[in-house]
């Protein structure tokens, strides 16, 4: 049995045992070197991930590919990231505890064995270990009511979308009598009809996965939790879980479910319709940045989903990049929320940001290019992963969902516009308390990622061109 | 002996998970929110055991142990989540003192 495959996973979950035994036997406060330490696991495994064999293994529940390869580094660089963020806000908020990096950890081995199932039972365990982890992160500012609120109402949501999606790998197990997705492929293949009960398990699938990325309709927990939970956990959760949930998408939809794609794209094409034109709609009115952040993230998810509506190669090439492309810009910008603080306390509304363009022009810049990327302006990073969605969706036929991108790009511009509005426009208020190097480091080099996206456009898209080709064997 | 045929049984579960689903979505009261969550994982199981012994695959069982640890470790972080808020402010109804909105 090949077990070297799972081995960045192994490694990844020996040290984060290893870092709580440590982190328990310290006297002193072992914040510092436990998230020090992460980080160094967190870069030792991206290396084994990159040098880890593909094949399939362990009684094949376990497959390492390009695409899974492609997924692991992303969810790897949004932990670190956010890991990074957190360090300086928990210390100055005073919930640092070790337990931060240890639980953020975990969470990630979860994402990384859901971009690498090769069967429902492992993509389960993946889910679950990812968000028990993040459930109990949320709550982790537990002096204050709305964290632990959040993570309540995080928890009891999430544990609905995963009992959804666990009711519909049993029927899908109870119609096909198997849970490997090569079976199942072969399953679908040979039978002329698909039996009702297993498009019912696809449809409860969908839904659950749907509740992990915040589409619209299963997306009202994203506002609350996200407002929340602190800063840090948030850009965690918009970044590394978003984009295992999607790897279970795109693997499990043009995988197994590949053959019966026209029973599921009509309700991927509607998830991402009504996400794209909800998360420009309900942003308007918000005034406060987090819960401005949260409905982005709501649209964002709706223009990834299109490149998977249409269930084509080029279009999950999109997918990837955009989520890519969307992980660097949200890390960036929750780093400028990080930032916003004023005598030794965060603050969160836009009219906060007033000003900030002669405050603090590096990190107002940093933000705008942060908004203009949001928006898709070219050269900017988004620019070429709403470019290549909308591409793919054309190329596939879906000419009515581009049109609703459009639209609702147009309509998500304002409320990107007028966060730069008031940076650069507005009356200045009291600046900001000067940020720690740790932060200002992830925004700047965020803003540069984006910035200068087009010279990285090379790699990153053959790279995704490599993991998309594995899904359509 | 009877045996219950598999398709009675993935009814059954199809019955207690529509239970559970409409317990979280209509009770108000945390604890008993957190009880349907184990109901309809719990019909979950139930739906696997009736799978794998359609057709005669361990894979069933194995998953309904899975299923089994997986929910015990969720509600336990439930119970937690649901006492740290408890001590924040004393009620259980999920509807009250909903400070997050919008």
């Amino acid at each position: 049995m090949n077990w070297t495959l799972a081995l960045p996973e192994i490694v990844l979950s020996v040290s984060g045992l290893a870092i709580l035994v440590f982190g328990v036997l310290q006297r002193r406060d072992p914040t510092q070197v436990c998230s020090l330490l992460t980080l160094a696991a967190f870069v030792l495994t991206g290396v084994l991930v990159l040098l880890a064999p593909d094949g399939i293994g362990y009684n094949s529940v376990f497959v390492g590919d390009d695409f899974a390869r492609y997924m692991k580094i992303l969810s790897l660089a949004g932990a670190a990231l956010s890991l990074i963020l957190s360090m300086d806000y928990n210390r100055r908020e005073g919930i640092g505890r070790f337990e931060f990096p240890v639980l953020l950890l975990f969470s990630t081995v979860g994402t990384m064995v859901m971009a690498s199932s090769e069967n429902l039972m492992t993509l389960y365990i993946g889910l679950e270990l990812q968000s028990l982890a993040i459930y109990i992160l949320c709550a982790f500012d537990r002096d204050r009511l709305g964290s632990a609120e959040a993570g309540l109402k995080y928890f009891v949501l999430g544990s609905l979308a995963s009992g959804l999606l666990l009711y519909g790998v049993s029927l899908v197990f109870g119609f096909a009598g198997t849970m490997e997705y090569r079976g199942l492929q072969a399953a679908l293949s040979a039978s002329a009809e698909i039996p009702t009960g297993l498009v019912i398990g696809i449809v409860f699938i969908i839904v659950g996965l749907a509740f992990k990325v915040s589409a619209v309709p299963f997306h009202m927990w994203t506002p609350d939790v996200y407002q929340g939970a602190p800063p840090p956990v948030t850009s965690f959760m918009a970044g590394a879980p978003k984009i295992a949930a999607f790897a279970l998408l795109l693997r499990v939809m043009a995988g197994p479910f590949g053959t019966a794609s026209h029973q599921w794209q009509l309700l991927i094409e509607l998830i991402s319709m009504a996400s794209m034109l909800f998360g420009a709609l309900a942003a308007i009115p918000q005034t406060s940045i987090k819960r401005l952040m949260a409905y982005s993230s709501i649209g964002h998810m709706g223009y990834a989903l299109m490149g998977l509506a249409a269930a084509t190669p080029a279009g999950m090439r999109g997918t990837l990049i955009y989520l890519a492309v969307y992980l660097f810009m949200n890390a960036g910008t929750f780093a400028v929320i990080v930032a916003m603080r004023r005598r030794g306390r965060p603050v969160e509304r836009i009219a906060d940001l007033a000003g900030l363009g002669r405050t603090d022009p590096g990190l107002a810049l940093a933000m705008a290019i942060f908004m203009f990327s949001m928006i898709g302006v070219p050269p900017l990073s988004g620019f070429f992963g709403k470019l290549l969605v909308f591409s793919a969706a054309l190329q596939a036929g879906l000419p009515v969902l581009v049109v609703v991108g459009i639209v609702s790009s147009v309509i998500g511009a304002y409320y990107y516009l007028r966060v730069v509005k008031v940076m650069y426009f507005d009356v200045a208020t009291a600046a900001f308390d000067r940020p720690a190097a740790s932060v200002s480091l992830v925004s700047a080099g965020m803003g540069l990622v984006t910035g200068l996206f087009i010279l990285l456009l090379g790699p990153v898209s053959s790279a995704a061109q490599a993991a998309a080709a594995v899904l359509f064997r | 002996m009877g045996a219950v045929a598999p398709a009675n049984a993935i009814l059954l579960a199809a019955i207690l998970f529509g239970l559970g689903l409409a317990g979280v979505l209509i009770r108000r009261n945390l604890i008993f929110m957190l009880m349907s969550i184990e109901v309809m994982l719990n019909a979950t199981g139930l739906a696997f055991v009736a799978g794998g012994a359609r057709w005669g695959q361990a894979d069933g069982q194995v998953m309904f142990l899975l299923v089994l640890t997986l929910a015990a470790a969720e509600i336990s972080v439930g119970l937690a989540l649901i006492l740290l808020l408890q001590t924040r402010r004393p009620t259980l109804d999920s509807d009250v003192g909903n400070r997050l909105k919008g």
